[in-house]
């Protein structure tokens, strides 16, 4: 592409950033109410940002990041090691993925009032929800990674006699990037399980800051939250592709995106 | 979150093997029940649920929210795909909308729309309108950028080949180009679907009156577990229905290009 042509397209990206703020100044102009805000414009919310940052929105994003995290985590390590025994034993294969064939129809997110009444209105009514929407998807994937190595990667390590941790390395290896595919699918979906399961049955969280917000009728707040949660997401997306690229610099994938 | 989504979804043989996976797990239920005297509040016995459903069914609530949320799952899965199939086929087209709508897209991308349903709560109550929104709203991003992608990647190789037999304009279009692209814009549906009930029963627990997610969280909120396990039983039916109808679909209008499996 010639130069001018590539500076009007940036100017074009520049002109739709500009739409999206301008856009919001417009509505919030038009659908003002007198009594209650509720379109603030940018400036509004970014104040009412402030206020929060000082109060309890901490306290919130702590709060939401410790379930996300903590479910992420042990959903993750669950569906790998599945994946690992579904992918080489016939006999889990035969039981198991007819199981979590049955369970994937029902959406992890369907389960939010069954966690409410099986562990209260605690950490664990969150973190079971991200712990059911990572295992699902890193169960899919490792299974999926793990039937497609080369018999001849494993007739290898059989051939050289590997002690049976330096074989699962190798089945592990092999299968990574479909692994880190599913792992990173399941970080971004468990920010929509979070923030659902808050609403739902939260004191704290920005799931729960949003819920307020939305009882008292303030528009501004409840922006706020999606704006830390959409803040949120992209920055564990970022660090997701930053540690990936750093610890598994030979997967193609990481070369290019 | 490129070509490999469609892993995700549940595939024909996946059905099948789903109703084995039913009932071995009912088979493990109906022996925890009977062996460990677990109370009904934490986990009720099968036949429990069994009559919760046919109570629901024979008293007409059921019908009804079954009916509200399929009415939503249209209206938004509607709105939000076609709102996708056009800024898609739009951005594949110009330079200057893809331009336009990448930095939108971008940023809207992270904008859960999940986190929107307090707001649309306050904006539209407790109406259809604002979980048509959200259900529309979780639609759109992945029908835009399969659409989008699906057109732009079509294999050089296959237009070159149209370009020197002298296919050009609208037929070059719909002969070649469309076909080429329509695996991947069918699977955007498919994930597209997927999300838009998940997000219907998900919209649905906050602020609503009927449909099956305001079914589960009510039955929860009286401690009736049998109503919320026979409320979820109904959801998963419902989407390995949907899943079912969007496979056939696939290898009615795809058969160059189906089967998937994990």
């Amino acid at each position: 592409m010639t130069g001018p042509a590539r500076a009007s397209l940036f100017g074009v990206r520049l002109a739709s950033v500009g739409f999206m703020l301008g856009g919001w100044v417009v509505l919030s102009w038009l659908l003002q109410t007198p009594k209650l805000d509720l379109f603030p414009s940018p400036w509004r919310a970014a104040m009412r940002g402030f206020e929060l940052a000082h109060s309890e929105l901490g306290r919130d994003t702590l709060a939401s990041l410790e379930e996300a995290a903590g479910g992420w985590l042990i959903g993750s390590l669950l569906g790998i090691a599945l994946g690992l025994i579904i992918g080489r034993f016939a006999l889990a294969r035969l039981l198991l993925r007819p199981v979590i064939d049955f369970l994937r129809f029902i959406s992890p997110l369907a389960w939010v009032p069954l966690a409410i009444l099986w562990f209260g209105i605690g950490y664990w009514s969150k973190a079971s929800i991200i712990v059911l929407i990572s295992l699902f998807t890193v169960v899919v994937n490792t299974v999926h990674g793990v039937s497609a190595i080369e018999r001849e990667v494993v007739k290898a390590s059989q051939s050289l006699h590997l002690h049976w941790w330096q074989r699962l390395e190798v089945v592990l290896m092999s299968a990574m990037p479909d692994i880190l595919l599913g792992l990173r699918y399941s970080l971004g979906a468990s920010w929509g399980g979070v923030v659902i399961a808050e609403l739902v049955a939260g004191e704290v969280g920005i799931g729960a800051l949003e819920s307020y917000g939305g009882q008292a009728f303030d528009v501004a707040q409840i922006m706020v939250g999606m704006v830390v949660l959409a803040a949120l997401g992209y920055l564990a997306n970022f660090a997701f592709m930053q540690g990936q690229r750093r610890l598994f610099p030979w997967i193609v994938s990481n070369r290019r995106t | 979150m490129k070509y490999r989504l469609r892993s995700l979804l549940p595939s024909v043989g996946g059905s099948a093997s789903a109703i084995l996976g039913f009932i071995i797990l009912l088979a493990v239920w109906w022996t925890i029940t009977a062996l460990f005297q677990v109370r009904a509040v934490i986990l009720p016995t099968p036949p429990a649920v069994w009559h919760a459903l046919m109570m629901m069914a024979a008293d007409g609530s059921l019908r009804q929210d079954i009916a509200t949320s399929l009415v939503e799952l249209f209206w938004g899965f509607g709105i939000g795909t076609m709102a996708g199939l056009v800024c898609g086929g739009a951005m594949a087209q110009w330079r200057w909308v893809d331009a336009f709508l990448e930095p939108v897209i971008e940023t809207f991308r992270f904008i859960l729309p999940f986190s929107l349903v307090p707001l649309v709560v306050v904006w539209f109550g407790v109406s259809l309108t604002g979980k048509i929104f959200v259900v529309a709203y979780a639609c759109y991003f992945v029908v835009v950028i399969n659409t989008a992608a699906a057109l732009r990647d079509v294999d050089p190789y296959i237009l070159k080949a149209a370009a020197m037999l002298g296919v050009t304009g609208w037929r070059r279009m719909l002969g070649v180009v469309f076909p080429a692209a329509l695996p991947r814009i069918l699977t955007g549906l498919q994930v597209a679907l997927a999300y838009a009930w998940v997000s219907v029963i998900a919209a649905e627990y906050i602020g609503s009156m009927a449909g099956l997610g305001y079914l589960i969280t009510n039955a929860q909120s009286g401690l009736d577990t049998a109503q919320v396990i026979a409320g979820m039983v109904v959801i998963g039916a419902i989407g390995l229905i949907f899943s079912q109808i969007v496979m056939l679909v696939r290898r009615l209008t795809v058969p160059y290009a189906s089967g998937s499996s994990w």
